[in-house]
């Protein structure tokens, strides 16, 4: 990770504040966070990002990223 | 069931009018012989938002049962409240699920976990035109039931109580109306069956299938329960082919000994 301030943004994952480089795209978060791409659904800002729009979505300050996992259900 | 009787959804053919949800079992073996068991041939998976944590196998096994038996997969929108919510994950469940079929859940009522039909109907809209096969949970509201239709979703999933009480069919009149008023519609009724004999009956008033899960996962032997219900929606689906009586007021003489008793021994 960058530690230079002025190259940092934060962002929310899940609702936990995270920090990260500027100019990191959700592919790279997810790389980041040692998960299978093909493993998780994302989304930025309420709206799906198709997984192969992943690598040229850069995350902004602020942005509010959610991950999602298949589990049983009814 | 005979092969010309197959559930049809969207044109492609079940070979199970049982629909069988994962949650809820104890262990991820269990599950797998519970799907075993059901012969299911559309089962009901989630999606969970998080970050951390495993689900100790269960999907994965739902998965394994699910490829060995060719049954299809039904990812649904548990927990949304809003059209908008509902049409995000729908999308997120077609990516990871690689199917377009969804089990389109929008809840109006956090109590009673009743459908909001404002915004089921409008997220229906939405996914028809995005290329999803929508499977929508709702209520045997007719109207809502037709705006449902008109909107493009392949079936209709209407509840038979509210999801995991077990109380069945709990509104007969409405789910009879909802059959005769839609004749060529294909109906599943979703949620509240807690017994075999009441998935049956769904399925003796015309109804096309029954989608449970608690009623298998919270049984004592849910892997024995699977099958019963298997067994269940099969007698219920040859009752209704075969054509039930019609019901009577009065006792009618079964035994055909031309309306004369024998009197023996009347000495008067």
């Amino acid at each position: 990770m960058n530690t230079s301030n002025d190259k940092l943004i934060e962002i929310r994952l899940d609702e936990a504040p995270l920090r990260l480089g500027a100019g990191t795209t959700l592919a790279g978060l997810i790389t980041q966070l040692g998960r299978e791409p093909t493993a998780v659904a994302t989304a930025r800002n309420g709206e799906f990002v198709p997984r192969e729009a992943r690598h040229h979505t850069v995350l902004r300050q602020g942005d509010q990223v959610l991950l999602f996992k298949p589990i049983v259900g009814g | 069931m005979a092969h010309h009787d197959l559930l049809s959804i969207a044109g492609v053919p079940l070979g199970s009018r049982l629909l069988l949800g994962t949650a809820g079992y104890a262990s991820p073996a269990l599950l797998g012989e519970a799907i075993r068991a059901s012969g299911s041939q559309l089962l009901t998976l989630g999606l969970k938002r998080s970050v951390q944590g495993g689900d100790n196998g269960f999907v994965e096994l739902a998965l394994q049962a699910a490829r060995a038996q060719g049954a299809r997969l039904l990812p649904n929108t548990a927990g949304c409240h809003t059209a908008r919510e509902a049409i995000q994950l729908a999308c997120m469940a077609r990516e990871l699920y690689g199917t377009a079929w969804i089990k389109l859940e929008v809840i109006g009522d956090a109590h009673t976990l009743q459908p909001d039909p404002f915004e089921l109907l409008e997220a229906a809209r939405s996914l028809v035109k995005l290329g999803f096969t929508v499977l929508p949970y709702c209520t045997e509201d007719l109207v809502l039931c037709r705006r449902l239709l008109d909107a493009g979703c392949a079936v209709l999933m209407p509840w038979g109580a509210p999801i995991g009480s077990g109380q069945g069919l709990i509104n007969l009149p409405g789910l009879r109306t909802l059959r005769e008023r839609l004749p060529d519609a294909t109906l599943i009724i979703d949620a509240g069956l807690g017994a075999p004999s009441q998935a049956a009956q769904a399925l003796e008033l015309g109804f096309d299938a029954v989608l449970l899960n608690s009623a298998v996962a919270q049984a004592r032997d849910p892997v024995a329960m699977a099958g019963a219900f298997a067994d269940a929606v099969r007698a219920g689906r040859a009752a209704y082919r075969a054509g039930l009586m019609a019901p009577q007021d009065f006792a009618r003489a079964s035994t055909p000994v031309s309306g004369h008793p024998y009197l023996l021994g009347d000495a008067r």
